[in-house]
């Protein structure tokens, strides 16, 4: 009698394995897209960008999500920590079953090196939302402080290097930056859902967070830092190139710190929080 | 002797060499000599077993012929390697301009080209070079399969691709007798059970790698596995055993350096010392395991180990207050110890057969 091992077997055990893995794949795929999309938002290229760099030998395309979270208002609030959200406290890490108490009792030396390990969550992004009205706000203050600061000082030159700075991020807050803010954080998507359910302007994404400590006013502190969404590349299919293509072909020139956006993205999310393009569109040619 | 490999057809064949040569002396010596009829019924009985050795294994009947094989063996894996790599750049460099069903199609039917190519390989080709060149790059293709259609579809990686990939590595090394796929499947299935031993502590899969102890479940079931019988396979029990004491020996020896990263709830300190302890234990068992079973490969790779940990120890306590000199006399002085030790062993076991064979 042949072996349930023989050689031949096996093989034909692989092609199995070959066209099952498949089927699952490209089923989830489906699933993912089938239905109502769990967000259909449109995004600009302030929040989809082209990468900084197209090699040669790669002649895939893809963007780059872009998003921020607003962190604590502060003084001096020229280079804002993006991924330390202010909502996202040590309760909001409780709920989300991190064992702060652990992080507070053990020694400073021990925190150094014994990194918290991310875990995976539902994270919700608001675009052109408050969040990014926020965000102005504060720059405008940034550059009102900055700008009195300077005008007092007489003719100091490092008053005069804040204030041309907080000037260009006034200009590129207006221009440029990202209008995508993470805004909460939970296990359970359904319930986030149904408190976020404006699918045009809230995402629902699976990402990685942890615990990080520091130390304010000789005080152990616990604060939440979102370390990645899942899915911050996204492929561009060859039916959706066209205006990318003509961008790239056509810019080659240095790069524009206040470039206004080119194009618009339409982009949905499908039951699983994976997205996908839905259309391109040149942004000054909205007729299309 | 039953020949179930092409590890034990090789074995027998050297075998034979060895009779050979030893008669040779042995007449010149005139310590035994045969007639010419039993000289004739031995050489008769030797060609066809070598012959029928020879048909069904292919293996090396003389030194030159090995000598060969081994740069056959060479080029096959180089071969494999930069075919593999081909591939992946050729996808890369042209996948752009493909509709999405096209990618789609490639993607898929690469690996099943490849794998139909490997068994087609397998049945015309005894040697076996071609298949498992083949076979590589086969699991090349399908690695390709699934990590690019995560990139097309905007897929969250998943650890279970790590599984779909090892399961394939292990049906191809088996199906065709390669250790360098059951190598790769090795690698793939460990990393799927050290992720999915991480999950268990709420982590991320990703980052299974930042506490080591998770190694350990993979280490313990590899190791178990060759006690299913692996008589017909070329060196697998072998390497499963060696990859088991590897994904045991490294974590202990990171984590007795740095106890930070462990799970154990204990100051660092502790940690460091209960891993110490742990790790000149279980490389001297391993050293006795070896030897009381005959395997060459878990007492070499427990030497190193043990090896490994006594000087981390020796570092630790030695380097910065001795001189120089003197740290470096006591290293040559404990590998002059642990020559005597293993003579005795040595000796020992020597003894020990020749008790049973008398």
């Amino acid at each position: 009698m042949k072996s349930p091992l023989s050689s031949r077997n096996l093989f034909v055990l692989g092609f199995v394995i070959l066209m099952a893995t498949n089927i699952i794949v490209l089923s989830g795929v489906a699933y993912n897209r089938s239905g109502n999309p769990e967000a259909l938002i449109t995004l600009t290229e302030r929040e989809l960008r082209l990468p900084y760099r197209v090699h040669e030998e790669n002649s895939g395309l893809t963007l780059e999500l872009v998003w921020r979270a607003l962190g604590k208002k502060r003084d001096n609030d020229n280079y804002p920590d993006w991924r330390y959200p202010v909502w996202f406290s040590a309760e909001k890490l409780e709920e989300l079953g991190f064992d702060i108490d652990k992080y507070l009792r053990s020694d400073d030396n021990l925190n150094f090196y014994k990194q918290p390990i991310p875990k995976e969550v539902f994270i919700v992004l608001e675009n052109n939302g408050e969040p990014y009205r926020e965000a102005l706000r504060r720059a405008e203050l940034a550059l009102e402080k900055e700008e009195n600061l300077f005008k007092s000082g007489g003719e100091d030159k490092k008053l005069r290097e804040n204030f041309e700075r907080a000037e260009k991020r006034l200009k590129r807050e207006h221009i440029t930056e990202s209008r995508l803010f993470a805004i909460d954080a939970g296990f359970d998507p359904e319930k986030l859902k149904e408190k976020y359910n404006d699918r045009t302007r809230f995402i629902i994404t699976k990402g990685l967070v942890k615990p990080t400590i520091n130390h304010a006013n000789k005080k152990k502190e616990v604060t939440g830092y979102i370390t990645k969404l899942g899915i911050e590349s996204i492929h561009v299919p060859l039916n959706q190139r066209q205006v990318f293509d003509a961008i790239l072909i056509n810019n080659k020139s240095k790069y524009n710190e206040f470039r206004e956006p080119r194009y618009e993205v339409e982009l949905a999310y499908g039951s699983r929080f994976e997205p996908w393009i839905v259309s391109v569109r040149h942004i000054n040619d909205k007729t299309d | 002797m039953q020949v179930k490999s092409k590890a034990d057809a090789q074995r027998r064949a050297d075998q034979i060499g060895y009779f050979q040569a030893e008669l040779t002396i042995m007449e010149q010596e005139n310590i035994l000599s045969l007639n010419e009829s039993q000289k004739t019924a031995i050489a008769d009985y030797h060609m066809k077993l070598m012959a029928q050795l020879s048909s069904v294994f292919d293996i090396d009947s003389n030194k030159r012929e090995k000598q060969l094989s081994l740069g056959m063996k060479i080029a096959s894996f180089l071969g494999a390697l930069g075919l593999a790599a081909s591939i992946f750049f050729l996808f890369y460099q042209f996948w752009g301009r493909f509709s999405t069903s096209i990618q789609i199609f490639i993607l898929i039917s690469a690996p099943i080209i490849g794998l139909a190519a490997t068994m087609y390989a397998a049945n015309r080709e005894k040697t076996g070079y071609f298949s498992k060149l083949i076979g590589l790059v086969s699991f090349a293709c399908f690695v390709l399969n699934l990590s690019m259609l995560g990139q097309i579809f905007n897929i969250i990686p998943t650890v279970n691709a790590f599984l779909v990939w090892a399961i394939f590595a292990f049906l191809l090394a088996y199906a065709s007798d390669t250790r360098l796929l059951l190598a790769a499947g090795i690698i793939c299935i460990s990393s799927f059970l050290s992720a999915k031993t991480g999950t268990w502590s709420g982590c991320y899969w990703i980052h299974f790698g930042e506490r080591p102890e998770n190694f350990f479940p993979a280490a313990f079931i590899l190791f178990m596995v060759p006690f299913l019988p692996h008589n017909r396979f070329s060196g697998f029990a072998e390497i499963y055993r060696v990859f088991a004491m590897l994904l045991f020996f490294i974590p202990i020896l990171i984590l007795s350096n740095w106890g930070m990263i462990s799970y154990i709830g204990l100051s660092k300190e502790s940690v460091e010392i209960i891993y110490q302890v742990a790790g000149f234990v279980f490389s001297a068992i391993a050293i006795w395991i070896g030897i009381q079973k005959g395997w060459p490969e878990v007492v070499n790779t427990g030497n190193v180990f043990f090896t490994i940990f006594l000087y981390t120890k020796f570092y630790d306590w030695w380097w910065d207050w001795m001189p120089k000199y003197l740290f470096f006399l006591f290293i040559g002085l404990t590998a002059i110890l642990m020559l005597i030790v293993f003579k005795r062993l040595r000796n020992s076991v020597t003894k020990r057969m020749q008790e049973v064979s008398g």
